[in-house]
């Protein structure tokens, strides 16, 4: 049944309020920034709560990313976050800034006015403060088989005859058909988009969500891959894909600038045709 | 090309999304003129007619085809409509099949007496 209530660990309560240790004497200070950041340390019967911190951002890089590493470097070292790459490549800051999915490493402080509240991404479970849980959506995109796939060869009396031999020749893409992947290779997999989808958050255990169905899509579009039936095939379920209400919460979401609610469209599209294609076979 | 179009009247329960998804927007697109009728020509007729004359416009032959065209593919519309919110948001098989089962009886009786309604007004005027 629809849940009415919130589980009670999802009340947060009001946390410690943290300062920059004192400039030294003589040295000077620069902005100070306030911070709202979620915490929770991962014990079941604990609240979590939200900690307030006073940064000196001098000398401190112009994101947000940068303010979390001095917090943590400078303030209270038991914040929890992820982060690798801190240029917008490896998608493991995804946090939700300022009521926004987006990368805490590209997301200037100077676009926040006043307090910069941070959350963890939403309707996730968390492992720890700003740290979600991801498994599921892992495991969803490897349900998608994100590899290149060969047709598998079928004699003239339907017995299938296995597939080519790996490396038994080279597959050529030619520059336009190349370019049927753009928009949807730069994806960096940070999952801003899923978790920012309603219909996400409600189905997330049946519904793929944006990020995997553009994956999806990325390997529907590419000249290479032989599998392309059986890959629309599986996403033809009430739920996988057919869930996506069109509400554009991931493409306006979305630190890279892709709009995965449009590769949701042409999947669909490609799922009609092959419907055609399937009723005008039969008698 | 005949089972394709049949696909798309017949109510079905088959378990791909896909014509789920289709025939919802097969019915969109059929209830487009429907309500566009509805709203220019059988509404400003209804406020501006008497009683008795009115029942005579539903009475002729094409209104009452049109109108019946309309009512089935919204109530067609409506369920399936309806069917995607009750599975976003009740997620318990149980209560699922209980709110569908509860839908599409409620609908098709809705349906039903209101296409008795426009038959019965097409035979008596
Ligand atoms: S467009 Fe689809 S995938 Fe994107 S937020 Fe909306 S429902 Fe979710
Ligand atoms: S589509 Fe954008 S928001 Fe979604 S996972 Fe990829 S990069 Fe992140
Ligand atoms: S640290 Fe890699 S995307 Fe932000």
């Amino acid at each position: 049944m629809a849940q009415l209530l919130l589980p009670r660990n999802s009340r947060i309560k009001r946390g410690k309020s943290w300062n920059t240790p004192a400039t030294p004497k003589g040295a000077s200070s620069g902005r100070k920034r306030n911070f709202k950041i979620y915490r929770w340390n991962g014990v079941a019967n604990e609240l979590p709560r939200l900690d307030r911190y006073a940064l000196d951002t001098k000398g401190c890089g112009p994101m947000v990313l940068d303010a979390l590493i001095a917090i943590k470097n400078k303030v209270d070292p038991s914040l929890t976050f992820r982060r690798s790459c801190r240029e917008g490549v490896c998608g493991s800051c995804a946090m939700n800034i300022d009521g926004t999915n987006t990368l805490a490493c590209t997301k200037p402080m100077a676009d926040v006015r006043g307090t910069i509240n941070i959350y963890p991404l939403p309707h996730c479970k968390v492992i720890k403060d700003l740290v979600p849980n991801l498994e599921g959506a892992y495991s969803q995109l490897a349900s998608i088989e994100p590899w290149l796939q060969k047709a598998s060869k079928v004699s003239s009396k339907g017995v299938s005859k296995g597939v080519e031999r790996a490396g038994a020749r080279e597959r050529k893409q030619s520059p336009q058909a190349r370019a049927a992947l753009d928009g949807s290779y730069e994806c960096i997999l940070c999952f801003c988009c899923s978790t920012s989808c309603p219909s996400y958050w409600w189905n997330s255990d049946k519904y793929l969500g944006p990020a995997v169905l553009l994956q999806a899509y990325r390997w529907l579009v590419d000249s290479r891959d032989g599998a392309k039936k059986q890959r629309l095939r599986a996403l033809t379920d009430p739920f996988k894909l057919y869930r996506c209400h069109t509400i554009m919460n991931c493409t306006r979401t979305c630190p890279k600038g892709l709009n995965p609610a449009k590769a949701i469209a042409e999947i669909k599209k490609l799922a009609l045709s092959d419907y055609k294609q399937d009723s005008s076979v039969k008698p | 090309m005949l089972r394709s179009s049949l696909h798309l009247f017949i109510p079905h329960n088959d378990k791909s999304g896909r014509s789920h998804w289709i025939t919802q927007r097969f019915s969109a697109i059929i209830l487009l003129p429907l309500y566009a009728w509805l709203l220019l020509v059988a509404l400003p007729m209804a406020s501006t007619a008497g009683y008795e004359e009115l029942l005579l416009w539903m009475g002729k032959p094409m209104n009452s085809i049109l109108i019946v065209l309309m009512i089935f593919f919204s109530m067609r519309h409506m369920a399936f409509g309806l069917e995607v919110i009750i599975d976003d948001y009740i997620a318990d098989p149980l209560y699922n099949r209980v709110a569908l089962l509860a839908m599409r009886w409620s609908t098709l009786l809705l349906a039903v007496s209101v296409l008795g309604a426009s038959v019965k007004i097409f035979m008596n005027y």
